[in-house]
């Protein structure tokens, strides 16, 4: 190969080396490319594709039952009682703003309290003025739904513009729980598998969950005076037990542990005591729930009370017995705990 | 640059919403607000001018009313009548004495009863404050039965929205007749109600007749030939025509518009009574109401027309405003459902309007359950697009159901059996408006349908029973399978 061949390859290949160097350096210097469009959001069913986890959480919550739930249908006669539907299905949150009360919403109802009534920020938000579209615990411009890290999202005002009507945030607040630095996530919303770096499970424990009932209270039988006392303490809610008034109630009801006149069956339960908070028609019923860390103390009398008893506390979703005047708790309600007390 | 979130589609549709429906002002920016009710307030507050201090009775006037209470039981009536002239005369200063009255345990039951007599005589503002007090939070029922009795012989109209309130709560039929008869002699039949709940299952034979008795005789008082006529109109448009209007008192519509005022209130409690006695106001108050959508306060004006929602065709008035409140982003939803349950007609086309594409969901949503309610031929089309088109399956489930009360429920019926058996659809919506279409074909003649309500009916809960969860779950099942497997049931071609 002659001198000038090889010097036109050389000039070539320098030629070569500019343009490859110059596309190197518009890569590198260039604009991003622009984040994609974000969407316009109108159904929980789009937060799908990317929240894969956090949606089946709330897919199978009550959060995501508040309106369909056959229990709310019957306690508000199918939403004739029209005043429930504010809550059950709720327009955002952030819309009104944190706490203040939510407002009823027309559309998706069957929804919910979905992931747009707790994430999606109104225009007027200043987030949403920096183009932000919902909440969440990251600032992610580039996430198809633009979301803002907001603090108030885990708060206790968060929850309290619905859980408040029924006054379990002031309960909450009433009680040690906020001094011990203990907020309404640290039960309700727990971190996934307790590792903070996986995010809060967005099931919402509570009282469906039988286990978390168990762990908000014990039960308990002391002797005094050749009587049985039977206790019940408050030891693990952040709030009364149960709270959310009218609908939830908790019943203690004992009997014998000898059995019946056949021998074998036991004897019927008897009722010691019911926690609640009425309903506001029901005016003749006072507010008994326990509060939180308090105790009751049910002395338990009557025929056979003072030899060996089984004293039992059960949980209902729904106050009212089938026969007031014969309730059936192993049929009607769950159990919480179930003691036997023996002389 | 954002293009659509969900709140800028809310914000810009409803306009458009209120502009494709060729409302005039749609040109406007948006529908005004303003500061509505502290204004109001202030200047009926200003009408009635300060309270005078209340008058403290001297020994020698206690010793009269205490005399009074004594003698009143027992006299007859022209004595009666006597010792009720001097209980006017002394008026609001012999109160305090008859609240002693009431509450000295040594007190008999006469005595108290006396005592609740002598305040009915003295018929002012703060008398009727002391009678709706008792009605309110006496713990015996006769006492609050005979206050309820006392009020209806006043002419203090401002306990009317204490009353109403009252008889959402009230548990003792007795007190109820006369709370109702009360409201009655204030031109508020909202009691009826009520009283037809007592007279069918009131708790004794005795109320129940008792109840029957009252129903005919408001509605003889009221000039109307029976019962259910005077529901009829008053629940209707022609109420002030046939029943005359009452004029209320400053005081009056002071009440009721503190009771708006209560909407904004953070307790859902205090806004789910206001709105109870909102909307069981007499006709005057859809003025008020309507006045009150303009309220810059989002959560007054918002549960203002869920009030005029609740008045039913009492409220048609309002219609014009309303239209021009789904120009308000905020407002337009709860707008839009008002203006199906008033029944206005000329709501039907800007109603139809919200349906287009590109409309805020939540305005498509209640103007599609709102074209069901007003009942409009006109829907009917638009209402079948939305069935038949890639809609979120919710919007096209509350359009199906708006068919059904169209009368078109044989179009929709697969599309809602679908509903009942889906679990992102509203299934006791869809099992509701099931039934509703099989009554209608039953009720037509149609012996198939006749047959599958029958069935239908039998998984029914019994009376009063409350199923559990999978007790729901499991009857919604076996509905479906009812239908699934009926030739009823035609499938979209």
């Amino acid at each position: 190969m002659s001198g000038r061949s090889l010097s036109r390859i050389r000039y070539a290949f320098g030629a070569l080396v500019a343009v490859l160097g110059v596309w190197a350096l518009i890569v590198v210097f260039r604009e991003p490319p622009p984040p994609p469009l974000p969407r316009a959001f109108t159904t929980s069913e789009q937060c799908k594709s990317c929240h894969a986890e956090a949606f089946g959480e709330w897919e199978t919550s009550w959060h995501a039952q508040a309106w369909t739930d056959p229990d709310v249908r019957f306690l508000s006669n199918d939403f004739k009682n029209t005043d429930c539907i504010d809550c059950h299905a709720p327009r955002p949150v952030f819309e009104t703003g944190v706490g203040q009360r939510v407002l009823p919403r027309s559309a998706r109802q069957s929804e919910g309290v979905d992931c747009i009534a707790c994430h999606l920020l109104p225009e007027t938000a200043p987030e949403a003025q920096r183009g932000a579209i919902v909440a969440g615990t990251i600032d992610d411009g580039r996430a198809a739904c633009r979301p803002a890290a907001v603090r108030d999202l885990g708060s206790a005002d968060y929850c309290a513009v619905c859980h408040d009507q029924h006054k379990t945030v002031q309960q909450w607040k009433e009680s040690s729980w906020p001094a011990q630095g203990k907020g309404c996530v640290d039960c309700h919303m727990p971190f996934r598998g307790g590792d903070p770096s996986r995010g809060r499970d967005h099931t919402m424990h509570g009282g469906h969950d039988l286990e978390l009932v168990r762990s908000a209270v014990v039960l308990r039988g002391r002797r005094e005076d050749e009587k049985w006392i039977a206790e019940v303490e408050n030891v693990g809610a952040g709030h009364s037990f149960p709270t959310d008034e009218r609908s939830r109630a908790a019943d203690v009801f004992w009997r014998p542990l000898a059995p019946g006149a056949d021998g074998d069956s036991p004897r019927p339960w008897r009722h010691l005591h019911r926690f609640r908070d009425p309903y506001r028609h029901e005016v003749d019923l006072t507010n008994t729930l326990l509060t939180a860390h308090a105790t009751k103390s049910l002395p338990i009398e009557g025929e056979d009370a003072g030899g060996p008893v089984e004293v039992a506390l059960f949980y209902k979703r729904k106050p009212y017995w089938n026969d007031p005047a014969h309730p059936d708790p192993e049929q009607e309600a769950e159990l919480v705990h179930r003691i036997e007390l023996v002389p | 640059m954002r293009l659509l979130a969900t709140t800028i589609v809310l914000g810009a549709l409803a306009p458009a919403c209120a502009e494709k429906a060729g409302v005039k002002e749609a040109s406007r920016p948006a529908f005004e607000l303003r500061a509505v009710v502290a204004p109001e307030i202030a200047s009926l507050v200003a009408e009635i001018g300060p309270e005078a201090a209340a008058p403290v009775p001297d020994a020698e006037t206690a010793e009269r009313v205490r005399g009074l209470a004594d003698g009143y039981s027992g006299a007859d009536v022209r004595m009666k009548k006597i010792f009720a002239d001097e209980m006017k005369e002394i008026g609001e200063m012999g109160l305090p004495v008859l609240d002693g009255l009431l509450t000295e345990t040594s007190a008999t039951d006469a005595q108290r009863l006396a005592a609740i007599q002598l305040a009915g005589e003295i018929d002012t503002p703060r008398a009727a404050e002391w009678l709706v007090l008792r009605v309110e939070s006496a713990k015996e029922p006769w006492i609050r039965a005979n206050a309820a009795w006392q009020l209806s012989r006043s002419s203090q109209d401002q306990v009317v929205p204490r009353l109403l309130l009252r008889l959402k709560y009230e548990l003792d039929g007795e007190t109820v007749i006369w709370m109702a008869t009360a409201l009655a002699h204030f031109r508020n039949w909202a009691g009826l109600d009520g009283l037809g709940v007592l007279a069918s299952t009131g708790a004794t034979e005795e109320i129940r007749a008792s109840a029957t008795e009252r129903i005919g005789t408001l509605a003889r008082e009221a000039g109307v030939e029976d019962a259910a006529t005077l529901w009829k109109i008053w629940a209707g448009t022609e109420a002030e025509g046939r029943l005359g209007r009452a004029e209320p008192s400053p005081r009056h519509r002071l009440e009721v518009w503190r009771c708006i005022e209560r909407l904004a209130r953070q307790d859902l409690r205090s806004v789910d009574d206001a709105r109870f006695v909102l909307a069981r106001c007499a006709g005057w108050a859809v003025g008020p109401l309507t006045e009150a959508l303009h309220e810059e306060t989002t959560y007054i004006r918002t549960h203002a027309a869920q009030c005029l929602e609740r008045m039913g065709h009492r409220a048609a008035s309002a219609g014009p405003t309303l239209v021009l409140a789904l120009a308000d982003p905020r407002l337009a939803p709860n707008a839009a459902a008002a203006l199906g349950s008033i029944g206005w007609p000329p709501a039907a086309e800007p109603l139809v309007k919200c349906l287009d594409s590109g409309v805020d969901p939540e305005v498509r949503n209640a103007a599609a359950q709102a074209l069901g309610v007003l009942s409009d031929p006109a829907a009917v089309e638009p209402l079948r697009e939305i069935v038949s088109a890639e809609e979120p399956i919710d919007l096209r489930q509350t359009a199906a159901q708006s068919l059904v009360s169209l009368g078109r429920g044989d179009e929709v019926a697969a599309f809602l059996v679908e509903c009942l058996g889906s679990q992102r659809a509203d299934a006791s919506a869809a099992e509701a408006h099931l039934e509703t279409w099989l009554a209608s074909r039953a009720a037509g003649g149609d012996e198939e349908a006749r047959a599958a309500l029958e069935s239908w009916k039998a998984l029914a809960p019994a009376p009063g029973t409350m199923p559990a969860p999978a007790e729901t779950a499991a009857r919604q099942r076996d509905r479906l399978r009812i239908l699934e497997s009926s030739p009823l049931i035609r499938q979209p071609g």
